[in-house]
């Protein structure tokens, strides 16, 4: 067991290697030059050669690249061009709100899109099982920002029944609580559908698999049958699945943030890539991937404590 | 004859299909002594597993068992309530599959399996208690080193200890039928043999009854007292397992034993049945073993032939028996 965990960690440093390589180059192939977005529309020439100098820029591509490296082993994210914030202190100013936001969308949509899918592959083909997939079917069709554009126009604005822009407050006071309401209904809400349809799928797999079968000819009761038996082995593909979607939400989470101004990441990586704040934009798209990396790290441990069958290998 | 412990009367099982309704067991009626073994055998799709899911009441849908009477101590199992029927199974009628390496739930422990099974029928027992005789029953199975074995998982046992866990499990509390599905058919031919020693042995010990469904004609001669043949949906013969063995009266029981290998006798070629299973929609209106029937005659083709006496506790449904007899008269085909 340990050594899977260290095994799957190991595999973790040439990926998260790869993000950084990749985010790097991206940022180097956008047409905007950061030495002039520095110097602002007034400087001259050689005010923006001696930026171009300061922030190494001059430098060749790889000296570059190890440059940035080195000083993110030390933890310098470097500072924003636009407003000379430490990159590190904004992200850790908005890394709260994100995780806020994903905890309080995942927190009600895995265990209902589980709820879901379950009662439609026991009730396969009745009115229950069309309803299951009805929902499913539209969860996965609408996109983010159109839910969160109904949510707001209907719950926040027309009937004003809560607050669709900001954060009002940390999760444990009743205006963080409000004001997480509509974006957290809005992201969990693209990710009920896919869980509902694989849950459904998995469990149905293994309600016809020869040990449930068993599990009757014990005399064990309806419920435990659905739940230690078909439940708790359909999980494997489940947990796959939302390990892979996990990466959706990150998209989502942008788009969400956006939308209902969230003060997260997210938002904060929009605002970074649309001013050409390079450093800034950078950071943010290290801790996304950071994060998709953490939670399928946790996925992969998931599996193990799932299926004996896996701690072996 | 001995009483009793199981009678199915007129049972009949049927599938919907795009076809109509499929009869995969038709009018079956058998019973099981009580600490005997009944053999049921018959060719794959003759309706032998369904007929003992009918007995579970775990036909899987679309099937349903249409008619018939399941008797178990003279009570009928079909019109049971649901919760009480969930208490018969594996309290007092359990069963073993075919398959060890899928009929055990890969994802928990030999011992939680086994101790789910105790507990769904007596849900006061306390942890220590049934980890104790979940330990025993594995022992009872010759499970070597049985503490260890349960905390171990289905994937880290061989098919033979698999199947010693399907058992151990399927008599944890103490069922008066085990109902044993083709138990050794997935084995190593030495494993066979020491499945069967172990469920001789446990019935001795136990005085339980086994209904013994296989298409393993040494399997029965070994195992069975009582035997019953199947073909397409029906009981072709049945009677004590030495009548069947030395004196069979219905032709497809004859063919099945013309088809074993035997090292006593010199045969160039094996006998085998000419043509094949009728296809559940498509069966002949008469015998359903008639068209393969190398000693039909035209009456054959007109009614399904019942069940008839041809010597003590012996019956074969067939307008021809005894054969001997037919043959003598010279009138076979």
């Amino acid at each position: 067991m340990l050594r899977y965990l260290i095994q799957r960690l190991l595999l973790a440093i040439p990926v998260m290697l790869g993000v950084l390589l990749i985010g790097f180059l991206l940022m180097q192939v956008v047409p905007t030059d950061p030495a002039t977005v520095r110097a602002g529309p007034s400087a001259t020439a050689e005010v923006v050669a001696e930026i171009r100098r300061d922030l190494g820029l001059d430098q060749p591509l790889t000296t570059q690249f190890g440059l940035y490296l080195w000083r993110l082993a030390q933890g310098d994210l470097g500072v924003s061009i636009i407003n000379n914030v430490p990159v590190v202190q904004e992200l850790g100013a908005t890394i709260g709100p994100t995780l806020e936001l994903m905890l309080s969308s995942l927190v009600w949509s895995i265990p209902l899109g589980i709820l879901l899918g379950t009662l439609g592959a026991y009730y396969r083909g009745s009115l229950i099982d069309r309803g299951v997939m009805a929902i499913s079917v539209a969860g996965v069709s609408v996109p983010v920002f159109f839910l969160g554009l109904i949510l707001i126009w209907f719950v926040g604005f027309k009937w004003q029944w809560l607050p669709f822009t900001g954060r009002g407050g940390p999760l444990w006071t009743l205006e963080g609580l409000q004001s997480i309401a509509l974006p957290a209904i809005t992201l969990g809400g693209v990710f009920v559908g896919p869980v509902a349809r694989m849950t459904r799928t998995a469990v149905l797999d293994v309600l016809s698999a020869d040990h449930v079968r068993t599990a009757r000819a014990k005399g064990l009761s309806e419920r435990l049958v659905v739940l230690r038996h078909a439940l708790r082995n359909a999980m494997v593909p489940v947990v796959t699945l939302i390990g892979l979607q996990i990466g959706f939400l990150l998209g989502g989470a942008v788009v969400t943030e956006t939308v209902f101004t969230w003060p997260g990441v997210g938002r904060l990586a929009v605002g970074a890539i649309t001013s050409s704040d390079f450093p800034m934009a950078q950071g943010t798209i290290i801790v996304l991937s950071l994060g998709f990396i953490i939670v399928n790290l946790i996925v992969d441990m998931l599996y193990a404590a799932l299926d004996p069958r896996m701690r072996a290998a | 004859m001995t009483e009793a412990l199981l009678s199915i009367e007129g049972l009949r099982t049927v599938f919907r299909s795009g076809m109509g309704e499929i009869a995969a067991v038709d009018g079956v009626s058998l019973s099981v002594p009580r600490g005997r073994t009944l053999g049921i055998v018959g060719e794959s799709g003759c309706g032998k597993s369904m007929l003992s899911l009918s007995v579970m009441r775990l036909v899987p849908p679309p099937g349903r068992v249409a008619a018939g009477r399941v008797l178990l101590e003279g009570r009928d199992l079909l019109t049971l309530p649901k919760a009480e029927m969930r208490d018969v199974r594996g309290r007092e009628v359990a069963m073993i599959f075919q398959e060890p390496m899928t009929s055990l739930n890969p994802v928990h422990s030999i011992g939680d399996q086994i101790m789910e099974a105790m507990r769904a029928h007596e849900p006061r027992a306390g942890a220590a208690e049934l980890r104790d005789r979940a330990i025993a029953a594995l022992a009872r199975v010759r499970i070597p080193a049985p503490e260890r074995r349960f905390t171990e998982y289905p994937h880290q046992l061989s098919g033979g200890m698999r199947q010693r866990v399907m058992i151990a499990m399927a008599l944890a509390c103490s069922p008066k039928l085990l109902i044993a599905d083709e138990p050794t058919t997935a084995l190593d031919v030495t494993v066979q043999a020491q499945i069967l020693d172990l469920l001789r042995e446990l019935q001795s010990e136990t005085g339980m009854s086994i209904i013994l469904i296989t298409h393993d004609l040494g399997v029965v001669a070994e195992m069975a007292d009582e035997v019953a043949v199947m073909y397409a949906g029906r009981v072709a013969e049945r009677g004590p397992a030495r009548a069947i063995f030395e004196d069979p009266q219905h032709p497809y029981t004859l063919g099945l034993l013309g088809s074993i290998p035997r090292l006593d006798e010199e045969r160039e070629t094996l006998l085998a049945i000419e043509g094949s299973v009728p296809p559940p929609f498509a069966l002949p209106p008469g015998c359903r073993f008639a068209p393969r029937c190398p000693f039909a005659i035209s009456p054959c083709n007109a009614a399904p032939p019942p069940l008839r006496d041809i010597a003590d506790a012996h019956e074969a449904a067939c307008i021809r028996a005894p054969i001997e007899a037919s043959l003598a008269l010279g009138n076979a085909a």
